[in-house]
């Protein structure tokens, strides 16, 4: 299937679409960003300038500076890193985990699928930001918490995509087919089931990307993640809320800014990637 | 001694109206070689009778008794790893539209080389080779080229035939062909019957042709089974069932056929398949049936032989002095 994408027709239709091109910007953007952080940033995003202490953005400071005197525009640049590094493996972790257990559970059917589902159900009974917060305060702060909380809240979405899929594909002829001509369970789920049903999956895991950004950033925010200093966009909207009343809009702004123009951009590839790769809403 | 026996064959599906019992206690044996025709109306058991022999049955259904006796083993008592082994091996099935029975990520090359690999115990280094023979064996031009297909880039007609190529890789003993030309132009129909026929006379392998055309059955097959609702009513060979009709419900059909140049309506047989839920009691086709006295109505009738191998579940025939 990737093999086909990358063939021609979907690029040429990617370029058909504006806000697809303009997400896919975005997008690129932000990992340029995170890949020549070193290069792009003037200055440490540790370092402190004790003598310019919440300045307003300026030649020298671009985006103004924190209450540590921290260069905020170098900040930003490296917290791209860090969250775009979070965001990409929760959702890979997510998407590994939450594919295989509800394909498994979709193949095999009966008390499993049904013990299984039930689990899920209970999972998705919390508001998952809420649960994340569970997760994350049970594990203490930190980057693998953070990465283990967004994952965990969305292992449900991608079991149940996944189950739902698979159940419609194990209906099709070609896996009868399959097990006529002596195609033992496992292969036939890996090598018949799971590829067949993994396209809405990987779609939904675009979609997912924004989303993981925005509680990767909701959970340092709130102090349970990714711990004071560093450099990452909701420890530094968390940290420059401290001086809102003294009106230092610079030091809360530009992280988020960042935020909504990464989840923006990850939403409107996601958004062009199923209306691309989903034949049924492509004839519409 | 017979390839394939079955004897009292039942497979119900438990559905959540009720129990429907789709095959209850099917008889009929394979020899070696033969090509044996399964043609009902829609809804007879035919594919079911297919699949329960290589034990797919999807679920509601299930196999709740009988034998299916191959080479002397009873399939339906072999462990399933054991059973999995024999399909595509020994047992082959190739299906009705044929382009939704390849997997649409797989090319033809991959499939045929899997097959032959896993199936065929051929060493990977030679798979490639075979998988060009097998294709021209089942005249696909430029098989070379065509290994790189996918699904959706073949006609019916060619998915066909590479499914075809497929089951009969490992020369498998027995080949269920279920309803093969369906959904396939007339004389890609033609062509496919041709090849089975081709494939039976080379290599020997029986087949099981499920249809529900009587016309197609007659062009390839040495004899012909008539199912109706989930039994088999007639059995003879081919000439002899064209000839001979014993059974009302194989009178029916044969009369239903259109011929070239006929006027005026074409007869039909009255009513409808019966509900496998409440099956008719007595003979099942009874209600239908135009020659149907009281005894049908209360007895299940059995085979009456006319012939060595021609016989008919009707008890007309017992009353002819058949029996």
């Amino acid at each position: 299937m990737l093999k086909r994408v990358a063939q021609s027709e979907v690029l040429y239709r990617i370029k058909q679409n504006p806000t697809t091109l303009l997400g896919l910007g975005i997008v690129i953007f932000m990992f340029g960003l995170a890949v020549f952080a070193p290069w792009v940033a003037p200055y440490d995003p540790l370092e402190k300038h004790f003598d310019h202490v919440s300045e307003p953005p300026s030649r020298q400071f671009w985006m103004g500076t924190d209450q540590f005197g921290q260069d905020i525009f170098s900040r930003v640049v490296w917290a791209a890193r860090l969250d775009l590094f979070i965001a990409a493996t929760a959702v890979a972790i997510s998407l590994v985990v939450g594919s295989l257990l509800g394909a498994l559970s979709g193949y095999l059917g009966g008390w499993f699928d049904e013990m299984f589902m039930r689990l899920m159900d209970i999972l998705q009974a919390f508001p998952s930001l809420i649960l994340a917060m569970g997760i994350a305060f049970a594990l203490g702060p930190g980057v693998f918490t953070v990465i283990v909380a967004t994952s965990a809240v969305n292992i449900p979405g991608y079991a149940r995509l996944m189950r739902s899929t698979l159940l419609s594909e194990k209906q099709r002829t070609y896996v009868l087919a399959a097990r006529a001509v002596g195609n033992p369970p496992w292969r036939i789920l890996f090598r018949h089931l799971i590829p067949n049903a993994l396209t809405p999956v990987l779609v939904n895991a675009t979609l997912h990307f924004g989303w993981a950004i925005l509680e990767a950033a909701g959970l340092s925010f709130l102090g349970l993640g990714v711990a004071v200093p560093n450099a990452e966009w909701g420890v530094m909207i968390n940290m420059g809320l401290q001086d809102f009343w003294q009106g230092h809009w610079w030091a809360y702004t530009f992280p988020g800014v960042f935020i909504a123009l990464t989840v923006l951009g990850f939403n409107l590839v996601g958004d062009g990637l199923s209306d691309l790769l989903d034949p049924r809403r492509a004839r519409q | 001694m017979s390839l394939l026996e079955v004897r009292g064959l039942k497979t119900y599906f438990y559905t959540r109206r009720g129990v429907v019992k789709v095959l209850d206690g099917l008889n009929f044996a394979l020899e070696p070689g033969q090509i044996v025709g399964l043609v009902g109306e829609t809804g007879s058991g035919k594919s079911v009778t297919g699949f329960s022999i290589l034990r797919l049955v999807r679920r509601p259904g299930r196999i709740v008794g009988g034998e299916v006796v191959f080479e002397g083993r009873d399939l339906l008592k072999l462990p399933e790893p054991q059973m999995a082994a024999l399909r595509g091996r020994d047992i082959a099935m190739i299906f009705q539209n044929p382009r939704t029975a390849l997997n649409p990520l797989i090319t033809v090359g991959r499939f045929l080389e899997q097959v032959l690999h896993f199936r065929a115990g051929l060493p990977r280094n030679r798979t490639r080779d075979e998988a060009v023979r097998l294709l021209s064996a089942v005249h696909i031009p430029d098989p070379e080229r065509r290994l790189s297909s996918y699904p959706h880039q073949l006609s019916g007609g060619m998915a066909q035939r590479v499914m075809i190529a497929a089951a009969v890789a490992a020369r498998p003993k027995l080949l269920i062909a279920d309803e093969p030309t369906t959904g396939l132009d007339v004389t890609v129909q033609a062509q496919i019957m041709r090849l089975l026929r081709e494939l039976r006379d080379q290599t020997g392998t029986a087949q099981i042709l499920i249809t529900h055309d009587l016309g197609l059955a007659s062009e390839v097959c040495d004899a012909i089974a008539v199912m109706y609702a989930g039994e088999i009513v007639e059995f003879a060979p081919t000439r002899t069932l064209f000839a001979t009709p014993k059974h009302p419900y194989t009178r029916g059909l044969l009369a239903s056929r259109p011929k070239l140049g006929q006027t005026g309506e074409i007869p039909g047989i009255r009513g409808a398949v019966p509900d496998l839920m409440n099956p008719p009691r007595g003979c099942r086709f009874h209600p239908r049936c135009p020659h149907a006295f009281t005894r049908c109505r209360v007895e299940r009738p059995r085979p009456v032989y006319v012939s060595p191998d021609h016989y008919a579940t009707c008890f007309l025939l017992e009353e002819e002095g058949h029996a």
